[in-house]
């Protein structure tokens, strides 16, 4: 038996424990697992889904970029490397590769000079780089900060309202392409902007005004119940300051004013509630309670 | 005496007492190695005994002790069993019934194994047949023990092989392997167990060759087909994959994103049967609900169809809880079992075609046709949209915009409102009040059960009436002397929010506000084909002014006496006269055709009933002893005097309402 079991173990190959083999030692995967993951992404709607983009909650473009990063600079430190005027098919493609990926990430900068790069090497990839580095610098030129600093609230605005039709233009220009998405999105962010302006300068009644012509005019992004849950949160704030005025005696209380913002609160709260998603559902829950006991003591106060 | 004599004397005695201690640890060790002995002898004993020294007795005896455990073992396995049904039956712990449930499973594996006992048995019968003593029928039962056993030897040997295989040991497997062919050269499983073995191994180097793969290194074409890739083109050679290795992961890519879901589904199912990372990547991406959400779909459709068939059983209770493995879900399937929902409400249900609720079928319907509009099971998911309804929730989603325009509806949150609610009065209370001006009102408003008072609307009901602020204050204060005097009550809430109301109503009309009067009836509370439906199911039903509910085995009706049982609708407050005697009219029927018909009148806590059934008449007496005590608010305590055929009992009893 003994002799056996040696003669056994002579014979027998030592195996790696480790059966996880996608990597290797420093974590490297091969270009064509990276560009076919960030490939079956590139279409995805992220205006409207949350899960757009997103492989087990990381940013699939994020992680990518990361790793062609990597292999860009495994590849710079190999002895020959070459500048980009010399460079070999591979690094063309993770050039372009880098280029969608961070263009799916809105670093619309980043990605021109990317495309810049690979339009410049006259490979097979060159056209269509030279196509999405045009549309990256009209997008990074609308995307950045203002030329000159904002003297005052009503340049401000008025930044912010071009902003708004500039992007609604690019979604309607890029109808039906991936640039859609991020062109809606941008325009999304722009109104949002829009509703913050008019709460810090206008006040909360011009902000509910604003606010629901965002929530009127992005029914399908992925935001929505958000912003549902931003427009009560504007009339919660409405009603409340209604019972401050009271208090300091700046104004009576008007009880059924009071009661149609808090209702409208309330609704709101409710409606983001039955939206699909679990964290919106549980914020408006959360928000829904918190007004209840907000109104209750109040209520004990009032007239 | 010198120093070095006394250190010679501490060393003396240090060397006793270490060697006194090892002593006693090696007598502690005897003894209890002596003790184990005697316990194993114990079993043994019985077989060794002088008056068994024959060796028909000894078989005798071996066979009445396999006997005795293997009864024993069935024993335990029936008291578990009957454990379980109890637990079970008498809704104690769902737990408790699971866990029973996992017991008496274990047990059940092993009334074929070998025990304890039957191992010693063996062990006994085998010294003795190898030293040549016993009869022909102890042989036998020995070869039969002898077979057992290896048996045994070998399913444990099996056992082990199969585990080293699946966690890849692969020389753990190889030497179980070794031993079984050396052992049982022709055992049915050992080829089937070696060719498992060679795969692994065959994947196992295939795997180590992967990992000699440079960082960065890649194969010859792969720049050409990621080039093509992100042109969003199909590369070269994609038609051909066979499914392994990276390249395929590529081709699945490109197909997907070309509109060939079903190939690349297929391409990815080839590769991720394979090892390593990319056939990880395929698993996951085949996984993935937004790349393939017919899964979605059809794991949606599956559990439609059970709680479709939950639905026919046990109505709405069975179908949404008849899954779950709680309390809950026992009671819904206890209560599917009574014999009027099995003789009655299944073949109705079935008949009437009942569907479960749409709501989840629905969500993964529209997700399914937002992320593959074209997929295989589309056209079914359509089909699904169009025959159900939205539910609730989805019907105020699409309510939320009209032409693009956000409209909020009215707030579900129930919150206590600042301002004026109208007031529903009844048309008794109002005839009942000591001021003119409620009287008048009441003449005016004659023919409905009550009136609303409201604080002028926008476009009031053609059949209102505009009080003037006068005849308005006049009617108010009427109202809040008869609630603070006790003459009337709020029908839902507390006397204080009556007088809340009425304050703040009166605050309205004194601001100059106009407060407007209207009849109102109340509306049935359903149809009859509604109660109908309502009964079939389970639920409790009113039509008019009579109640239905049906239970397990009976179906019981009620009807309010003296005055008009008015549900206050939500967001007014209501206000009747407070009834020295109320009454109800009650009857029911049993599955059985036992019914009963009775009538009962309750006087400040206290009640009379009067009953007629099957038994002859029954007159109850019921009387709020915990009231008059004052402890009714922890111990609602009543005393009941029956008077039957049977005779006259007197006990006491907790007030079921409470």
């Amino acid at each position: 038996m003994f002799a056996l079991t040696l003669g056994g173990c002579a014979t027998l190959r030592p195996f790696p424990r480790d059966r996880d083999h996608a990597e290797t030692p420093t974590g490297e995967r091969t270009l064509s697992a990276i560009v076919a993951e960030l490939h079956l992404h590139l279409r995805d709607d992220t205006y409207r889904y949350d899960g757009g983009g997103s492989v087990g909650g990381h940013n699939v473009f994020a992680l990518a970029l990361w790793r062609l990063d990597r292999l860009r600079a495994q590849r710079a430190r190999r002895p020959g490397a070459r500048r980009p005027e010399e460079w070999e098919n591979l690094d063309i493609v993770i050039e372009y590769a880098r280029g969608r990926a961070l263009e799916r990430l809105r670093r619309y900068a980043a990605a021109r000079e990317a495309y810049g790069l690979v339009a410049a090497t006259g490979s097979r990839l060159a056209d269509a780089a030279f196509e999405r580095e045009e549309v990256m610098r009209r997008f990074a030129r609308h995307s950045g900060r203002p030329d000159s600093p904002l003297r005052d609230a009503e340049e401000e605005r008025a930044f912010i309202e071009g902003r708004i039709r500039t992007w609604e233009a690019f979604a309607l220009e890029y109808h039906g392409t991936p640039f859609q998405s991020l062109a809606r999105e941008k325009a999304e962010a722009g109104e949002m902007a829009r509703v913050d302006w008019f709460e810090r300068h206008r006040g909360v009644q011009e902000a509910i005004q604003a606010c629901r012509r965002l929530v009127e005019r992005h029914p399908a992004s992925k935001l929505h119940a958000n912003h549902l849950i931003r427009l009560g949160d504007l009339y919660a704030e409405a009603a409340h300051g209604m019972v401050l005025r009271s208090r300091a005696n700046l104004r009576p209380f008007d009880a059924q004013r009071y009661e149609v913002f808090l209702d409208h609160a309330f609704a709101l709260y409710e409606s983001a509630g039955d939206q699909p998603g679990k964290r919106t559902r549980a914020e408006a829950s959360n928000k829904i309670d918190a007004l209840l006991a907000e109104h209750e003591g109040i209520r004990a106060h009032v007239p | 005496m010198s120093r070095r004599h006394e250190d010679a004397i501490r060393l003396g005695i240090r060397i006793l007492v270490a060697a006194a201690l090892a002593g006693l640890v090696v007598l502690l060790f005897q003894g209890r190695a002596r003790s184990a002995e005697l316990i194993s002898e114990g079993t043994l004993e019985t077989l060794l005994d002088s008056p068994l020294a024959s060796s028909t007795a000894r078989l005798e005896e071996a066979e009445a002790l396999l006997q005795r455990d293997r009864r024993h073992r069935w024993e335990t396995a029936l008291r578990q069993a009957l454990e379980v049904a109890w637990t079970a039956g008498s809704d104690r712990s769902v737990r408790g019934a699971i866990s029973g449930a996992r017991e008496l499973y274990r047990t059940v594996l092993t009334l074929r194994k070998r025990t304890p006992v039957e191992t010693e048995v063996f062990a006994l019968l085998d010294a003795e047949v190898r030293a040549g003593v016993g009869d022909e029928s102890l042989r036998s039962l020995h070869a039969r023990l002898l077979e057992r056993e290896r048996e045994e030897r070998m399913r444990t040997r099996l056992a082990e092989i199969r585990k080293a295989l699946d966690a890849g040991d692969l020389m753990r497997a190889r030497m179980g392997l070794g031993l079984l062919r050396e052992r049982a050269p022709t055992h049915p499983e050992l080829t089937r167990l070696e060719d498992a073995w060679a795969d692994l191994d065959r994947r196992e180097r295939g795997s180590r060759e992967s990992l000699i793969e440079m960082e960065g290194e890649t194969r010859p074409g792969q720049a050409a087909r990621a080039a093509a890739l992100l042109l969003e083109e199909v590369p070269a050679g994609c038609g051909s994959s066979r499914g392994e290795g990276e390249p395929s992961l590529l081709c699945a890519a490109a197909l997907y994103r070309a509109g060939a879901r079903e190939e690349a589904r297929t391409l990815l199912a080839r590769l991720s049967r394979g090892d390593g990372g990319a056939s990880e990547t395929a698993s996951r991406w085949l996984r993935d609900p937004q790349l393939f959400p017919e899964r979605v779909w059809l794991r949606a459709r599956w559990r439609g169809r059970v709680r479709r068939v939950l639905g026919w059983l046990g109505g709405h209770s069975l179908e949404d809880r008849g899954l779950d493995v709680s309390s809950r879900g026992l009671r819904a399937w206890r209560g599917a079992m009574s014999p009027l929902n099995l003789g009655l409400s299944v073949p109705l249900r079935i008949a009437r075609g009942r569907m479960p609720n749409p709501t989840r079928l629905r969500r993964a319907a529209r997700f399914y046709l937002e992320h593959d509009p074209h997929g295989r099971s589309a056209g079914e998911a359509r089909e699904w949209l169009l025959r159900t309804r939205p539910d609730r929730v989805e019907r105020r989603r699409l309510a939320l915009y009209q032409d693009g325009v956000l409209e909020l509806p009215k707030a579900r949150t129930r919150y206590s409102p600042v301002y004026a609610r109208p007031l529903l009065v009844t048309t008794a209370l109002l005839e009942t009040g000591k001021g003119a001006g409620t009287e008048a009102l009441a003449q005016r408003l004659a023919a409905a059960e009550a009136v609303v008072l409201t604080p002028a609307p926008p476009g009031p009901p053609a059949d209102a009436l505009v009080l003037s602020t006068e005849e308005a204050i006049q009617v108010l204060h009427a109202l809040a002397e008869a609630v603070e005097k006790g003459r009337a009550h709020s029908l839902k809430g507390s006397t204080d929010e009556a007088v809340d109301a009425l304050r703040r109503l009166t605050g309205l009309v004194r601001g100059g506000r106009a407060l407007h009067a209207h009849p109102w009836v109340q509306p049935s509370a359903s149809s009859r084909k509604q109660t109908v439906l309502a009964l079939l199911e389970g639920d409790p039903a009113r039509f008019e002014q009579v109640g239905f509910h049906r239970g397990g085995d009976d179906l019981a009706v009620q009807r309010p006496l003296l005055g008009p049982n008015i549900s206050c609708p939500s967001g007014l407050v209501c206000l009747d006269r407070i009834r020295p005697i109320q009454g109800r009219l009650y009857g029911s029927l049993g599955i059985e055709g036992d019914a009963r018909l009775g009538v009962e009148t309750r006087v400040q806590g206290a009640s009379l009933r009067l009953e007629m059934s099957e038994a002859g008449p029954l007159a109850s007496l019921f009387l709020p002893v915990g009231a008059l005590l004052g402890i009714d608010q922890w111990v609602p305590l009543e005393a009941s005097v029956r008077v039957s055929l049977a005779g006259i009992s007197v006990a006491p009893r907790l007030d079921a309402r409470r």
